[in-house]
């Protein structure tokens, strides 16, 4: 009895884990996208600017900066959100006008 | 069911060398099938592991006798609970218990990653887990076989050490397994992260609660440890530096610091090689741990290789290490970053210290763990390193600790303004500097009690400081009143504000430590009936004796009344028990436990008239410390709450 379950389970398991090996090949990995990479890696940055600025918020209501610093600090990220904005903005008109490109060719 | 455990964990590990075979195919030749092979083979790795873990738990629970492993860990005698606990009493079942989490972590990890398949780092995470999963049932199916067999059927068992028939210990290991096992989750992204160079913050973010939870996992495996070593080994302390303690404290430790470096790379994108080495040591020390606890290696450094384990280990950790540094070193350009700290007066360099601090107090404790192994080694002779090493050299860098601690949340990320800075010092500091002049006057002169006291004041006013300030800055940006606004807070900024009741269990921890080791009472003698033994203001009268037999042991108690300043304060028990199967006798202890000291009785020994000698202890307010520990847990488990909202993300500042 003890060997006949085993076995039961055992066949079970193996085909489950078998069985993608029966149908036809696929690929995994297309050519990674450079530029899919790039925007991904600035959408990183630009949430990463935004959680700075909230965290400046809550330290200068927690009063933990001064006037002069918060100013300083808000507008230094402010300029970098706003850089990485513009990059990404631009990123997606390329990639926009790249697929456009590629259907439409 | 011998066959069917066997069985199940041969099957275990054809499944794990499967997966890695299969995922490894998937990635040469770029073929999905083979990498959705490798990972249902992960699931049939768990399957096959429960299954034998279920058999092993069946042959303990039926008294199958004739496996060794059971002969060795139970008996017939032995309350059932304790029947299936024995499972990891001993090194085998410890790594089948090892092997089993594992697959079922990665069972967990794989149903979280099934829409990730495409991703490029997700088979080589499955890859990590399969190769570690594989190395543990290499380790089982070739030498610590917990199926194996005796060439006969013994009448009875050997039985479980009584010191380990205790509530507490049927905890503690599981629950310091669980972390050590849970941070090979971490380690797989991380390993997955530097071989295909994704090298931000993702696999941080994807393992935070990860390695949260089992921190929290090993916190109360070494709390359960500590509680288990106070009431079972009766020599009235809860910690002894240990080279089991230890073994469990170092990986605490690293884990500790790599919680907080990983939440600067997190908010600032810096310290990403740092981490890395982190999380590498922390994985590393997890399976040392492992090793050194269950291995015999402590009696004697030539056990090293005794079971033939250690050579395995020692290879595994070395190939770990190597691969790390190798990685590490590969990807070391693209880890390093272009941003900085903005300033040092900035919550971020206190995080630097306190990983600095942590660090030193790991390899501190890990140089004194393996010192008489070394010395072994290079003389011959065991030249061992006790208690007063490890207090002298980790008592003020915990002090250190504790400080900084205190000044960590009156920083502000990125850069806190020196004036904002010396108003938010002043109250805590004043409080502390009170406290200090109070406590000298009550007589608390000694200089590392009242230091320890007066930065815990410090601390505790910074973290009460904190949740009021925080509270305040709420209402001020969001013009909720200040009942709404608190809850909110701890809710919405659970990660900062657990992080703080953690700390202010930390706080209480230190003073319960404090207390209970520098103000600690001791008396000893031996009394015949109608006796009394006196300690500061306790009175202890021994009224009666009697003996009977309960299950597996035979016991013998003795009951004293107890007075306090000359008031009665109800009785006490301490017993000396004789179990079936065991050499010697233990003491069982009695325990009046209170907010402001314990009440701690054990009985070393009877005479021939029943004359009893009696080791009492005092211990001032031991009980903080299981609460703090307790508030550590708590503050843990609150930092990983997750949200209601799972899309969109929240907004909120954490």
């Amino acid at each position: 009895m003890e060997w006949a379950i085993f076995f039961i389970i055992a066949s079970v398991t193996l085909i489950y884990a078998l069985m993608p090996l029966m149908g036809g090949r696929q690929v995994w990995q297309e050519a990674p996208d450079a530029k899919d990479e790039q925007i991904k890696s600035l959408e990183m940055e630009k949430a990463s600017f935004l959680k700075a600025l909230k965290d400046i918020e809550f330290e200068f209501a927690s009063n933990k900066i001064n006037n002069d610093d918060y100013d300083k600090l808000r507008n230094h990220y402010r300029l970098k959100l706003a850089e990485v904005m513009k990059e990404l903005g631009g990123n997606r008109d390329i990639k926009g006008g790249g697929n456009k490109e590629n259907t439409d060719g | 069911m011998v066959n069917f455990g066997n069985l199940s964990q041969g099957f275990a590990f054809i499944f794990s060398l499967a997966s890695m075979a299969f995922l490894l195919t998937g990635l040469m030749k770029n073929d999905m099938r083979f990498i959705e092979s490798g990972r249902r083979s992960l699931y049939g790795l768990a399957l096959f592991t429960t299954l034998a873990s279920i058999a092993l738990g069946y042959l303990f629970v039926t008294d199958n006798f004739q496996v060794e492993y059971v002969a060795s860990y139970s008996d017939r005698a032995l309350p059932i609970f304790y029947k299936v606990t024995a499972f990891w009493a001993g090194q085998k079942g410890s790594l089948l218990f090892w092997a089993w989490v594992l697959s079922i972590f990665t069972a967990i990890v794989v149903r979280n990653t099934r829409t990730d398949l495409k991703s490029r780092n997700t088979p080589y995470i499955y890859l990590v887990l399969a190769t570690t999963a594989s190395f543990f049932l290499l380790l089982l199916t070739s030498l610590s076989n917990p199926f194996a067999l005796l060439g006969f059927i013994p009448k009875d068992g050997q039985g479980l050490n009584p010191m380990l028939q205790n509530p507490g210990m049927i905890f503690h290991p599981p629950t310091l397994f669980l972390g050590y096992i849970g941070f090979t989750i971490p380690f797989a992204y991380a390993v997955s992260a530097m071989v295909i160079g994704k090298l931000d913050e993702t696999w941080l973010r994807k393992t935070r609660r990860w390695n949260v939870l089992s921190w929290v996992f090993l916190t109360i495996g070494i709390i359960l440890g500590g509680q288990w070593a106070y009431v079972e080994l009766g020599w009235g302390g809860y910690w002894a530096w240990d080279p089991v303690e230890n073994a469990s404290f170092i990986p605490w430790l690293i884990a500790t610091a790599f919680i907080h470096s990983a939440i600067i790379q997190e908010r600032r994108n810096i310290m990403k090689v740092w981490n890395m080495v982190l999380i590498v040591l922390t994985f590393v020390s997890c399976l040392f741990g492992t090793y050194l606890v269950r291995s015999g290696v402590l009696q004697s450094v030539h056990d090293f290789g005794a079971t033939g384990l250690g050579g395995y280990f020692l290879v595994f950790m070395i190939a770990i290490l190597l691969g790390g540094i190798y990685l590490i070193a590969e990807s070391y350009n693209d880890l390093r970053t272009k941003h900085s700290l903005e300033s040092y007066l900035s919550r971020e360099s206190t995080f630097l210290f306190n990983n600095v601090l942590f660090l030193a107090i790991a390899f501190s404790t890990l140089f004194g763990t393996i010192f008489p192994l070394i010395s072994e080694a290079v003389t011959g002779n065991k030249l061992t390193v006790s208690q007063p090493f490890f207090n002298q050299v980790n008592t003020p860098l915990f002090l250190l600790l504790l400080l900084l601690t205190g000044i960590c949340p009156l920083i502000g990320w990125r850069k806190a303004s020196a004036d904002n800075l010396r108003k938010n010092f002043l109250v805590p500091a004043l409080a502390a500097v009170i406290g200090a002049i109070a406590l000298f006057i009550a007589g608390i002169r000694e200089f590392y009690p009242l230091t320890a006291f007066s930065l815990s004041i410090f601390v505790i006013v910074t973290i009460f400081n904190e949740f009021r300030g925080g509270t305040m800055a709420r209402r001020k940006l969001t013009g909720e009143p200040v009942f709404t606004a608190f809850p909110r807070l701890l809710y919405k900024m659970r990660r900062r504000y657990g992080g703080y009741i953690v700390h202010l269990g930390v706080v209480i921890i230190v003073i319960g430590i404090t207390g209970s080791s520098a103000y600690k009472l001791e008396a000893q003698g031996t009394l015949f009936k109608g006796e009394s033994i006196k300690i500061g203001d306790y009175e202890l009268r021994y009224d009666d004796f009697r003996g009977y037999r309960d299950r597996n042991r035979d016991i013998y108690a003795a009951t004293l009344k107890v007075f306090k300043n000359g008031k009665p304060a109800g009785t006490i028990s301490p017993e000396r028990r004789y179990y079936i199967n065991a050499e010697k006798p233990t003491t069982e202890v009695s325990l009046r436990t209170g907010l402001i000291e314990d009440l701690y009785v054990t009985m070393p020994g009877i005479g021939e008239n029943e004359e009893i000698t009696l080791k009492v202890t005092v211990n001032p307010l031991l009980i903080w410390i299981w609460i703090g520990g307790f508030l550590m847990v708590a503050g843990g488990i609150i930092a990983i709450l997750p949200n209601r909202k799972k899309k969109g993300g929240s907004n909120e500042i954490d």
